[in-house]
């Protein structure tokens, strides 16, 4: 465990020194907010719940819950997806 | 708008999907690249958009999630295709009137020139006609690169030149050498001035009367205030006298004469129009023809006019392709034919005195009009049995301003003795 956590330490620290984005190696969701009427996600897996309140949206690496009310997702591909709505909270899990 | 665009010509769906797995149906979509858009959820449904063409993959997905689809509505060029299949006329109505928008497209339908002053509208159309640049030329035979040095090359004074095609449109905008005019009158002046070192020119009475006022700025006057004059006399002269010591003429010199001659004379009116008179009574008749005009050819309705009277014919015509005059290319108009005869008619005496008195007001105002000034007139109306006559005399002040050539006069030499010192 110990050693999974310094290599995985080492490959940020690495990235940090090389300057590559960390959604391109490290797999990070990447949550683009305009205002808090528009949001793009990238890098994910999928969605694991979606109603007018809640999106729940299955990153490599956890999950990130959105609050909001009418929400929407405007575009869904295997690249990123648009939600639109009037949103109230980002958590991450 | 554009992804909008193209989903409407290749076809969407709106479709609503019901079932225990939507979250995972909707993730199947995303990991076949089926691109699916305006996702929201109603209730424990999903509804959602998608292109025609990916709605048929999605059967193997429903198996799998055990979901119905049911499809709400269908947008796009291909349903509507679909739904007016038997309305043939129609389609080939559309197909038709897209076919002539784009076939007519390719050609030039008006020719704006703009920018021009010294050279006319017209002699540049002419200078293109002849050079095969005209309404109804195919676009890409037109080369605008070579129109600019045509033009530069045919009119001298076009200093800058643009050619561009705009749509339907040629577009031509010139810029004119502006110092032309200003050489022009320079060149002028110097032939004036050049002019006056060989011959004087004189100032001659243009009518008979007296002189009320001489303001001589150039020339010696013959003249002075208060003298008679007859008409054709000279009042100023052009030919300067030059002296020696001695007050003798030693020679002459020759100038422009100017100056400002005012004469008080009579001139006489005289306006006489007959009391009988052919008057024009329009008999209610009218007949139209309308006509098209597209290019050198033209559609009228040539229906002959019978009629026995004289007709009088008006023309009215309108150009559909723009509001600018010249454009010639389409044209529709009518021909309207009035039927009229002739009425013998006869003045009454207080008509012929208002149209006898309008005119004298007329000719009154184009004299003062001329810087005439009216002192007195003594103009009647005489009425008789065939004709009404306005006549009589005015006095007036008029400006001279008659000019004509210096008779040249032989130099008078003068033979200088010397005196004997013996």
């Amino acid at each position: 465990m110990d050693i999974e956590k310094n290599e995985y330490s080492l490959k940020e620290r690495m990235v940090n020194v090389c300057r590559i984005p960390k959604e391109v190696v490290l797999g990070y969701s990447l949550v683009s907010i305009i205002g808090n009427t528009e949001l793009v996600i990238e890098n994910y897996r999928g969605i694991l719940e979606f109603n007018d309140e809640i999106i729940r949206v299955l990153g490599k690496i956890g999950q990130i819950k959105i609050y909001g009310k009418h929400l929407k997702i405007e575009y869904y591909t295997n690249e990123e997806m648009k939600i639109i709505g009037l949103i109230e909270g980002i958590e991450y899990n | 708008m554009i992804v909008w665009l193209i989903h409407y010509i290749t076809g969407y769906l709106t479709v609503e999907i019901q079932g225990t797995s939507k979250e995972r149906f909707v993730n199947m979509c995303m990991h076949h690249k089926i691109r699916i858009w305006n996702l929201y959820s109603i209730s424990d449904k999903y509804r959602f958009k998608i292109s025609r063409k990916n709605f048929k993959k999605l059967k193997p997905f429903m198996k799998k999630t055990e979901s119905k689809i049911r499809i709400l509505e269908r947008t796009g060029v291909p349903f509507l295709i679909f739904q007016y299949r038997k309305r043939t006329l129609f389609l080939a109505g559309a197909i038709i009137c897209v076919s002539t928008i784009c076939l007519f497209s390719q050609f030039i339908w008006n020719i704006d020139i703009s920018g021009n002053q010294y050279y006319t509208e017209e002699a540049i159309m002419e200078f293109l006609n002849e050079n095969e640049v005209e309404i109804m030329k195919l676009s890409r035979e037109i080369d605008c690169d070579s129109i600019v040095s045509m033009l530069r090359g045919e009119f001298e004074n076009i200093t800058w030149a643009s050619v561009h095609i705009d749509g339907c449109q040629l577009v031509i905008k010139i810029k004119e050498n502006d110092q032309l005019d200003m050489d022009d009158l320079e060149t002028v002046e110097l032939q004036v001035s050049n002019t006056n070192e060989t011959s004087g020119v004189d100032i001659i009475a243009q009518e008979s009367g007296i002189i009320t006022s001489l303001v001589t700025r150039s020339g010696t006057p013959l003249v002075h205030v208060g003298d008679e004059v007859s008409a054709g006399d000279i009042l100023v002269t052009g030919c300067l006298e030059l002296y020696n010591d001695s007050a003798e003429i030693i020679g002459y010199r020759y100038v422009e004469s100017d100056a400002d001659i005012y004469i008080e004379t009579t001139i006489e009116y005289t306006n006489a129009i007959e009391l009988q008179y052919m008057e024009k009574v329009y008999t209610e008749e009218e007949f139209i023809r309308r006509y098209l005009v597209f290019g050198n050819y033209y559609l009228i309705d040539s229906r002959a006019v019978n009629s026995d009277q004289n007709l009088e014919i008006q023309s009215t015509e309108f150009s559909l392709l723009s509001d600018q005059q010249q454009s010639k290319t389409l044209i529709w108009g009518y021909i309207t034919y009035l039927e009229y005869e002739w009425n013998e008619t006869i003045y009454s005496e207080n008509d012929v005195r208002n149209i006898l008195t309008t005119a004298f007001e007329v000719y009154c105002n184009e004299l003062i009009e001329k810087d005439v000034q009216i002192l007195e007139n003594s103009v009647n109306i005489y009425v008789d049995e065939k004709y009404a006559t306005a006549r009589g005399t005015l006095d007036v002040i008029i400006e001279n301003d008659k000019t004509s050539a210096t008779e040249e006069r032989e130099p008078i030499v003068v033979e200088v003795q010397e005196g004997n010192t013996e």
